[in-house]
């Protein structure tokens, strides 16, 4: 680990993020669009929701994803704190923001879907309440970051947070097995779909657009992060960008 | 005995040590001074696992090679600044409580002790009832209770009275001369000009921030 | 490696003996709130009595708050965080330690104050001795949890905000089940499966806290 930390120096990382950021962009966009353009105007509506269903392009991948950011999250805390690599610090920091929107897009979108669907915008089911705790989790990890001054401490006193908090990722994903909830069982399965394959392809698109789209964010953020941290050296000095 | 070569560290963006190398052997003492704010309090803190360096190299005895190390750390005493005595409890109960777990807590000699220090009136009274000096000497009085090897004091004469800090005085040098040794962070120097048993002990001195004064 | 626990559990409880206070006044803050929210709701006897599971666990939470933050404040302040770490012993032992005598001490003060609480909401005092065990079986878990909080914070000067959000997320599990057992005490069900669900629950974060607060606390140390 100390080898891979010596040869990859952060300026590398920084070029590396900079060729990659337009074309994760790039796929990014074009997954969104086809998944939306699928998924708002091409799919026939659903026989039992209607066109409210479409939301759930948004509402899924959202989902998703507030969960695999958090796991990115967690297994970036834990190469922190044992092997010290700063790098993975900075990846979880990136990361944390664009999870929480994440979450917070989940229980928005699906506020709205409740609303025609089950006649309130708010149900305490448990997959509900366990994603809101993610939330939390995420929003402690960037109040923690921010309220303690010395950014060493605060680095590490997050890190262990966000190693904490992993256990509601399993509690939000199986949720739905564990309680009778509002949520249906899951829908997504690699080898027997239980979705019309006509709605699973805009949703597949959605997912990898989603996912694009936090690789690209992740390369700004981090390249931000490392100019920010790596402002006294020579090459950011002189620009040798 | 002790070793640590380029210890540096910072806290936050701001350095506070860079390549600071010492060395101890045994009877030895090591007197760290420099102005304030040079480090003094932050070396020794890394030296006893409280802090923890960026970069630096540290050797006790040839084999540990880490200040976080438990065989190293049962044959240190660190006194630093907070002494770590609850105000709330008496001089002795503050004593039981640290030495018992390591189950170093001898009751007839921790009395006897408070009696070489002059606590003996008040060795049932809660701590806040004591002037600070008091309180010192009770955190003192751990230095001859517990059997260490290695005494890493910082600034142990502040709120001592002459009676006390003659006292600390006598037990560093009777420290020393049995093999142990002694690094001091202080303004005030350890005065061993006391001619003749003086042969068998080293003094070295480490200052922290040069330019430093004589 | 047990006489470091007890030794602990010893002074800390030597320590609330001296100062009573400290553990009585997160108890008679949650009656504070306790009446402020009957005065306030105006809501029928029967009403608060439905409602006491929630108001019950709730008001522990908050009070446990005040209570958690400065578990730890005075030992950092004082010195004696730093000594347990020079010692060279597992830190989480000492954390253990500290957080049983916490429990201990407020497991007294909730078992002083819970007539008081039956009194004034023509509770059913009948079932008095299940309803202690699943308050002292619960607040076992709590501490442990918001003790994560606590040591997270230790190095902010006023962290008492930062800490809600923090520790909010880590009691919901405790809280839930511990509503969970006072409706079915109140409803005349049995209370076994619950209990057996919290004195899991107290096992796990036995088992992990005490690690995640030793080491949030020497991080807070760097500070």
């Amino acid at each position: 680990m100390k080898l891979f930390s010596r040869f990859l120096g952060t300026r590398t990382f920084y070029q590396l993020l900079g060729q990659c950021m337009p074309w994760t962009m790039l796929g990014a966009v074009i997954f969104l669009s086809i998944g939306v353009v699928k998924g708002v105007f091409l799919v026939p509506p659903d026989y039992l929701q209607g066109e409210g269903f479409r939301i759930l392009y948004v509402h899924v991948p959202a989902a998703i994803f507030s969960l695999a950011v958090y796991t990115v999250m967690f297994f970036c805390s834990c190469l922190y704190l044992v092997w010290k690599l700063k790098i993975a610090d900075m990846i979880a920091l990136a990361s944390s923001a664009i999870g929480a929107s994440f979450a917070l897009i989940a229980l928005i979108t699906g506020a709205i879907w409740g609303k025609p669907m089950w006649g309130t915008y708010w149900v305490w089911d448990a997959r509900v309440v366990s994603e809101v705790i993610l939330l939390f989790f995420y929003l402690g990890y960037l109040g923690l970051r921010g309220a303690i001054p010395n950014p060493l401490v605060a680095a590490r006193a997050s890190a262990i947070l966000a190693i904490v908090g992993m256990v509601d990722v399993p509690i939000v994903h199986f949720s739905v097995e564990w309680w009778t909830t509002l949520h249906q069982g899951s829908s997504l399965n690699v080898l027997r779909p239980k979705i019309a394959p006509v709605m699973l392809y805009p949703l597949l698109s959605m997912l990898t657009g989603f996912g694009l789209f936090y690789l690209a964010v992740l390369c700004i953020r981090v390249r931000t992060e490392i100019l920010k941290r790596e402002r006294h050296t020579r090459w950011v000095k002189m620009h040798q960008f | 005995m002790l070793e640590a070569n380029q210890l540096t560290y910072r806290r936050g963006e701001q350095l506070i040590l860079k390549n600071v190398r010492l060395s101890l052997a045994p009877s030895t003492l090591l007197h760290i001074t420099g102005p304030n704010g040079a480090g003094k309090t932050t070396l020794l803190k890394l030296l006893v696992g409280i802090l923890s360096w960026q970069e630096g190299a540290f050797l006790w005895e040839n084999r540990i090679h880490s200040p976080h190390h438990p065989d190293y750390l049962s044959q240190v005493l660190y006194l630093g600044h907070h002494n770590g005595l609850k105000l709330t409890l008496s001089p002795l109960e503050n004593l039981k409580w640290l030495l018992e777990f390591q189950n170093e807590f001898d009751k007839p000699r921790v009395l006897s002790l408070l009696t070489e220090m002059d606590l003996s009136e008040v060795r049932h009274s809660p701590l806040e009832n004591l002037s600070k000096g008091q309180q010192s000497r009770v955190a003192l009085i751990r230095l001859k209770a517990q059997k260490r090897r290695l005494w890493i004091l910082d600034e142990p004469f502040t709120y001592l009275d002459n009676m006390a800090k003659y006292k600390l005085q006598t037990w560093c040098v009777e420290h020393l001369l049995g093999g142990g040794s002694i690094l001091l962070a202080s303004h005030t120097p350890l005065l061993l000009d006391k001619a003749n048993i003086h042969q068998n002990i080293h003094q070295q001195t480490l200052c922290l921030e040069t330019p430093c004064g004589e | 490696m047990w006489r470091i626990v007890l030794t602990i559990v010893k002074r800390d409880l030597a320590l609330y003996r001296r100062r009573p206070m400290d553990c009585l006044l997160p108890a008679l803050f949650f009656i504070i709130i306790l009446s402020l929210f009957s005065f306030a709701a105006e809501l029928s006897s029967q009403a608060l009595r439905d409602l006491f599971p929630t108001l019950l666990w709730i008001g522990i939470s908050l009070s446990m708050l005040l209570s958690i933050e400065g578990l730890f404040r005075t030992d950092f302040e004082e010195g004696s965080l730093e000594q347990w770490v020079v010692m060279g012993l597992p830190l989480s032992l000492f954390v253990l330690g500290k957080l049983i005598a916490h429990w201990l001490a407020s497991s007294l003060a909730w078992i002083l104050i819970s007539p008081i609480l039956g009194l004034m909401l023509d509770y059913d005092l009948g079932k008095f001795g299940q309803f202690i065990n699943i308050l002292v079986l619960g607040t076992f878990s709590l501490n442990l949890v918001m003790a994560i909080g606590g040591a997270l914070t230790l190095s902010l000067k006023r962290g008492g905000a930062l800490l809600g959000v923090l520790v909010l997320p880590l009691v919901l599990p405790v809280i839930l089940l511990g509503t969970s057992a006072v409706f079915a005490l109140s409803a005349g069900i049995s209370t076994l499966p619950y209990l057996a669900l919290l004195a899991a629950l107290s096992v796990i974060t036995v088992s992990l806290a005490p690690f995640a607060i030793a080491a949030a606390l020497k991080v807070s140390l760097e500070a």
